[in-house]
């Protein structure tokens, strides 16, 4: 693909359109703006689409990207969202329970799991994780990020759910523990949201897209995607 | 593209948290003065956040340099440290604890934009010496999410002055989860009688990627 070339409106809804139930996508943010990009086009995908979404809100960082939204004059549709806080104390959106933080890895699973299947029952739901990078900079213990790659492999084929991990990639590199070539083994896909000079450039890592198209960049115009919606 | 401050200020839209990254450099003197001339000037709330005496350090420089300030028109919120200068201050308890200090920040700060009828511009000077006093990961992310939840707050346009070599001395993830929660991000680069500035980041996609040129030669003509 040339670099000329920049992704449309369509172009991205058909990339959400190939993610399945049951699948864990790691989208890896090491641009400025990507993350809330990538938010934005999400939350607005799903309200089209009526699936209900259920964010995991570890430390604020969802609320964070609201309060930049919000700086920016974008509003994303949030009624089909519920907030699942993990620690924090910025209660923004519909918050359907709260956490208390954990460090202990087996802990936090059990809990949210539970507070998961309170909120969802058994109804089909897209879980996006924010802020996942914050709970893994207090693991000092590989082992417990062993804990946290087990229970991907359990929600991995769970039908009911389709999985986002939306992480802020600078942030884990600066922790002891790199954990992210772990979990992007366990991913059915794993992608990354680069700078570059004006627009933001999507690198899939491993993505049923890349194979089926024989691509693995897109390029996306950030002035574009705050117009499609 | 040679711009003046009134302009540049103009960029930055209410409830901001702008992030000012500089190196070793009279960055933070000319960005006092100027702030302090262009406030009075349109008759801005001008709040300062004094970490540590950072202010006084700032002023003896200044004064050193032959710019003069005037900080009559100021609230100072003074947190930690023990050179009281500029006007109204107001004094925040320092607390080790993360949670306690920006709780009595908060208050510090209601009461100083009580009286405000436009959003204040709102200098953070200093703030590296409280990152020096956050122990470990969980107490950074305390001092954090306490900041974070003043994105979006309409009562001030906060700019915070961060040494670069400074903040990328503490562990990394500190430097990038600064501008992860900044609204905007301007890097100076400065030259003999002014700076570059590169736009990182902005809530303005238009801005994103431009460079602009502050030069402060013409400070010394006006004082003469």
């Amino acid at each position: 693909m040339k670099a000329e070339h920049f992704a449309s409106r369509d172009d991205i809804l058909s990339m959400f359109a190939t993610l399945d139930f049951g699948g864990v996508m790691l989208i890896e943010n090491y641009s400025i703006v990507g993350s809330e990009l990538f938010l934005h086009a999400l939350l607005n995908y799903t309200y089209e689409h009526g699936l209900p979404v259920l964010v995991e809100d570890i430390f604020d960082a969802f609320a964070g990207y609201v309060r930049h939204f919000d700086v920016m004059n974008l509003s994303p549709p949030l009624e089909h969202v519920g907030v699942l806080k993990i620690g924090g104390v910025d209660d923004i959106g519909n918050v359907v329970d709260k956490i208390q933080f954990e460090a202990d890895p087996a802990l936090y699973l059990q809990k949210k799991e539970r507070a998961i299947k309170t909120a969802m029952g058994d109804d089909r739901h897209v879980y996006i994780v924010t802020g996942f990078e914050r709970l893994l900079g207090f693991q000092h213990d590989a082992k417990d990020v062993y804990a946290i790659a087990s229970h991907l492999r359990e929600i991995l084929g769970d039908e009911t759910r389709m999985t986002f991990y939306l992480i802020e990639g600078n942030v884990i590199r600066g922790f002891p523990i790199n954990t992210l070539p772990l979990l992007e083994g366990v991913a059915t896909s794993a992608m990354e949201l680069h700078d570059h000079g004006d627009s933001v450039l999507l690198r899939f890592r491993k993505s049923i897209l890349t194979l089926l198209e024989g691509r693995d960049e897109v390029f996306i115009r950030p002035t574009d995607v705050v117009g499609w919606w | 593209m040679e711009v003046t401050v009134p302009e540049l200020l103009e960029l930055i839209r209410p409830g901001e948290i702008v992030v000012v990254e500089y190196d070793t450099s009279f960055v933070p003197e000319f960005t006092l003065k100027l702030l302090a001339d262009y406030t009075r000037e349109k008759g801005v709330p001008f709040v300062i956040d004094d970490n540590f005496d950072s202010l006084y350090t700032v002023l003896v420089h200044c004064n050193m340099l032959g710019l003069k300030v005037d900080l009559d028109h100021s609230y100072v919120l003074k947190i930690g440290g023990k050179k009281e200068v500029g006007s109204k201050i107001r004094r925040v308890e320092f607390h080790p604890d993360p949670r306690v200090l920006l709780r009595n920040y908060g208050v510090a700060f209601a009461e100083a934009s009580k009286t405000f009828e436009n959003p204040s511009i709102n200098l953070v000077l200093g703030v590296e010496n409280l990152l020096y006093f956050v122990r470990d990961v969980r107490d950074f992310y305390r001092f954090l999410l306490g900041i974070q939840r003043y994105v979006g707050d309409k009562r001030r346009r906060a700019i915070y002055l961060l040494h670069t070599r400074l903040i990328q001395s503490l562990p990394s993830y500190v430097h990038f989860e600064l501008r992860r929660i900044a609204t905007s991000i301007w890097v100076l680069n400065s030259y003999p009688t002014g700076a570059k500035l590169f736009v990182l980041r902005s809530p303005d996609f238009d801005f994103v990627g431009r460079e602009f040129t502050v030069d402060v030669g013409g400070v010394f003509r006006d004082e003469s």
